[in-house]
């Protein structure tokens, strides 16, 4: 074998540049030397300072050096010049060798790197850029090997887990990162079957062991090195998730304002404490208060009332704390709501007010709102939220939900007066009627009866004109008929509207004596007895005619049925008891039995007494319909031989 | 039923008792008339005897007339025949009249001839 000949043939064929020289310069270089440095033959690279082929000639020098010094040097990288002045990277190594005559010459070879280098260049550039992705991106990237774990995480993924560092990440158990720890295994196996899972909603777990709502995307792929890869990224939607959580609190306030505004529409007043007592829990719990209550004012009593309220689970009920408050406990509250506008406080602690703070920190009171109830521009109360655990900053909506709720508390109200009102009149009216029915039934059987006697006596006149007995029957009869009139228009009187009339301060002994003295005469002929007992400065305020008619009626009545042949006295009496005034008239006559005949004592047409100074059975129900419109109270105790007692209770 | 013997008037108004035993006795002289001033003096005389007709007014002291029809049916001697003669113009008296099997029928004052022979002959 041609053993020069095979290595010039390799000198001539590989990509390296080879050399030989010695003191004097090159002595020997092969093609590709020639060709890396661009120049045309080996002869002309030979004639060469070598110095010349360096960009910086002081590399050469140091090159020179490190042979002298350790007589071989390996891949130096050095910047070399071409023939035409551009430049190029190589990696050159060089031996020293000594020959038998002790003199020194070097093998060199020089390899162009510069597309190395670029290539190299390329790859650290998409290092670099993948390492900005990784430093600047927000979501957590990740790499885990199938049945191994976690091999690389972005610095986002250690921030957003919570730990130190992406070691502590990469050797721990991967499932501990789920909130639920099976999790995985089952994304896992989904991700083996389809091949990737994208924005898939998982609950993950920090290192201090709170959760986080995030997106996963992760795909599986063949690394170049043949195994099985998950690549995935992680991104924290706890934002998207609030974001979600109150647009589905949005629509929850929705359906409760749309709620609110439709319930009481038709609402059965029967229901409507029901109806109030629910909002009260459902707007509570929406805005997530411990307390919401509603208080109405009694300006007049110069106080207010917690009438309605809800607490939350393990809240105490402060209504019964709140009851007849004075308005100016509060005067900060009160006055704001005065003028129409809502009370907010985001924090007991900042209150100026010391009174007003101390009011609420009494009640462990550490947020509220309150809106006033308006009603004729006027403001008749307030509904509100407490926050008793923790400090709560309102919110539009809150002020909003409540605002619509006292309109519909006070549109409520309204109603439900209106109807109260109505139904007053209603009752009153019927009332009425049925007595104006009772009393035309009545008088027309009076007047009916006298005029059938009337009609009866003519004809047996007509046949015995000259009977006197038949003469004082007609007598009679037509008084009767007379006294019936007169009981009409005691009706008509009674009927007039109560409310027309005007109350008078009265002294009741004045007008006792002037009813003995209109029937002084009908006393005087039946030899009857009137004792008084009445302070003289008793007085009660009261409508005049009621009174008088009242008396009258007590007294005439006594005077007809309760005498007897021995006992004829009578006795009116009356004293203040507390703040009534308590009337009793009283007689020794044979008494009633009230076993029997309690119950129709005050009814309309009922008589008691077989004589012919019988009445028309209206006395004692007008009576006791006049004691009650004026809101007194009428009694009567009775007993068989002894006599009976009418108790009159007035308002003084 | 042939000629009544026995009629009870129950009233308090004693112009009407006269009159009604007047304008009876002109149709049948040979009646026997009883007069009763309330409920209660009407029960206490039939149970001492029976009538053949009782004219029962209503609005009454002491027993009205729904007060002696109600303790009617504890007197063995109760009249054949029971009208209700009264001046009431309430129609829930006129109703509970019908309703009561005691009563034979309402009528209305005053007693005339023509209502005393129908009653009388009935």
């Amino acid at each position: 074998m041609d053993f020069n000949q095979l290595l010039e043939s390799v000198n001539q064929n590989i990509s390296e540049a080879v050399f030989r020289s010695d003191k004097d310069g090159l002595i020997y270089v092969n093609s590709a030397f020639v060709k890396m440095f661009g120049y045309t033959s080996e002869k002309e690279v030979r004639t060469l300072a070598i110095s010349s082929l360096y960009k910086d000639p002081r590399e050469r020098t140091r090159l020179i050096n490190k042979l002298n010094a350790d007589h071989s040097y390996e891949n130096e990288e050095v910047v070399f010049l071409r023939k035409d002045n551009t430049e190029f990277v190589g990696l050159i190594s060089t031996i020293m060798h000594t020959d038998k005559n002790g003199n020194v010459f070097w093998d060199g070879a020089i390899r162009d790197v510069t597309r190395e280098r670029e290539f190299l260049d390329r790859i650290r550039s998409r290092e670099q850029l993948l390492e900005s992705i990784n430093k600047n991106i927000n979501e957590a990237i990740y790499r885990s090997e199938n049945k191994k774990g976690i091999i690389y995480v972005n610095d986002e993924f250690v921030r957003m887990f919570g730990y130190n560092s992406g070691q502590e990440i990469m050797d721990m158990d991967p499932m501990e990162l789920y909130k639920d720890p099976n999790e995985r295994a089952a994304i896992g196996e989904e991700i083996l079957k389809l091949g990737s899972i994208e924005n898939k909603e998982v609950q993950f777990r920090r290192k201090d062991g709170s959760t986080f709502w995030g997106y996963l995307n992760s795909i599986m792929i063949e690394g170049v090195d043949g195994k099985i890869y998950f690549d995935g990224a992680v991104r924290n939607i706890t934002k998207e998730k609030e974001a979600e959580q109150a647009l589905m609190k949005y629509a929850e306030m929705q359906r409760i304002l749309i709620n609110l505004s439709t319930k009481y529409i038709d609402l059965p007043l029967e229901e409507v404490e029901q109806a109030i007592n629910d909002s009260l829990k459902e707007l509570g719990e929406f805005v997530g208060a411990d307390r919401s209550y509603v208080f109405d004012f009694d300006k007049e009593g110069g106080v207010c009332s917690n009438t309605f309220e809800w607490c939350a689970n393990g809240i105490s009920p402060e209504i019964h704390n709140n009851q007849n408050l004075p308005l100016d406990i509060m005067p900060e509250l009160v006055n704001a709501h005065l003028k129409g506008d809502p009370m907010i406080v985001d924090d007991v602690r900042k209150l100026k007010k010391k009174d007003f703070k101390e009011l609420l920190e009494a009640q462990s009171i550490r947020s509220l709102i309150t809106m006033p109830m308006i009603h004729n521009k006027e403001c008749v109360g307030f509904v509100g939220f407490d926050w008793t655990r923790k400090y709560h900053k309102a919110v539009e909506k809150e002020v909003l939900l409540l605002e619509l709720f006292s309109e519909m508390l006070v549109n409520i109200r309204i109603r439900s007066h209106n109807e109260r009102e109505l139904h007053k009149l209603f009752s009153k009216t019927i009332e009425q009627n049925q007595r104006l029915k009772d009393f035309s039934y009545i008088t027309s059987h009076n007047f009916r009866s006298s005029v059938a006697n009337l009609v009866g006596l003519l004809t047996i006149i007509e046949d015995d004109p000259g009977n006197k007995e038949y003469f004082e029957m007609l007598k009679s009869t037509a008084l009767k008929l007379n006294l019936a009139i007169d009981a009409i228009n005691d009706l008509l009187n009674f009927e007039k509207d109560i409310s027309m009339l005007e109350k008078e301060e009265i002294n009741l002994l004045d007008v006792v004596n002037d009813v003995i003295l209109l029937n002084r005469k009908s006393a005087t002929e039946k030899n009857i007895e009137l004792i008084v007992d009445i302070p003289k400065t008793l007085t009660l305020r009261i409508l005049p005619a009621y009174l008088q008619s009242i008396l009258h009626n007590l007294i005439t009545n006594a005077m007809k049925y309760g005498v007897t042949e021995d006992q004829r006295k009578i006795k009116i009496s009356a004293k203040k008891e507390s703040k009534e005034v308590f009337l009793t008239v009283a007689d020794q006559g044979r008494g009633i039995d009230l076993e029997r005949y309690g119950g129709k004592m005050f009814q309309l047409g009922s008589r008691f007494h077989p004589d012919e100074e019988s009445g028309h059975g209206m006395g004692l129900y007008m009576t006791k319909q006049q004691v009650e419109a004026i809101n007194g109270r009428i009694e009567v105790e009775s007993e068989i031989n002894k006599g009976t007692t009418f108790k009159v209770y007035f308002n003084g | 039923m042939g000629n009544p013997n026995k009629i009870l008037l129950v009233d308090d108004d004693p112009i009407f008792l006269t009159l009604a035993e007047l304008a009876i006795k002109k149709e049948n002289e040979t009646i026997e008339i009883y007069k009763a001033m309330n409920g209660e003096e009407a029960i206490s005389f039939l149970k001492s005897q029976s009538v053949d007709v009782i004219f029962l007014d209503l609005n009454m002291p002491v027993m009205n007339g729904w007060e002696f029809l109600e303790a009617l049916p504890e007197v063995e001697n109760k009249g054949d025949h029971i009208y209700i003669l009264t001046s009431s113009i309430d129609p829930s008296d006129q109703r509970k009249a019908d309703e009561n099997p005691l009563v034979t029928s309402m009528l209305e004052k005053p007693l005339d001839k023509a209502k005393i022979t129908a009653t009388l002959s009935s």
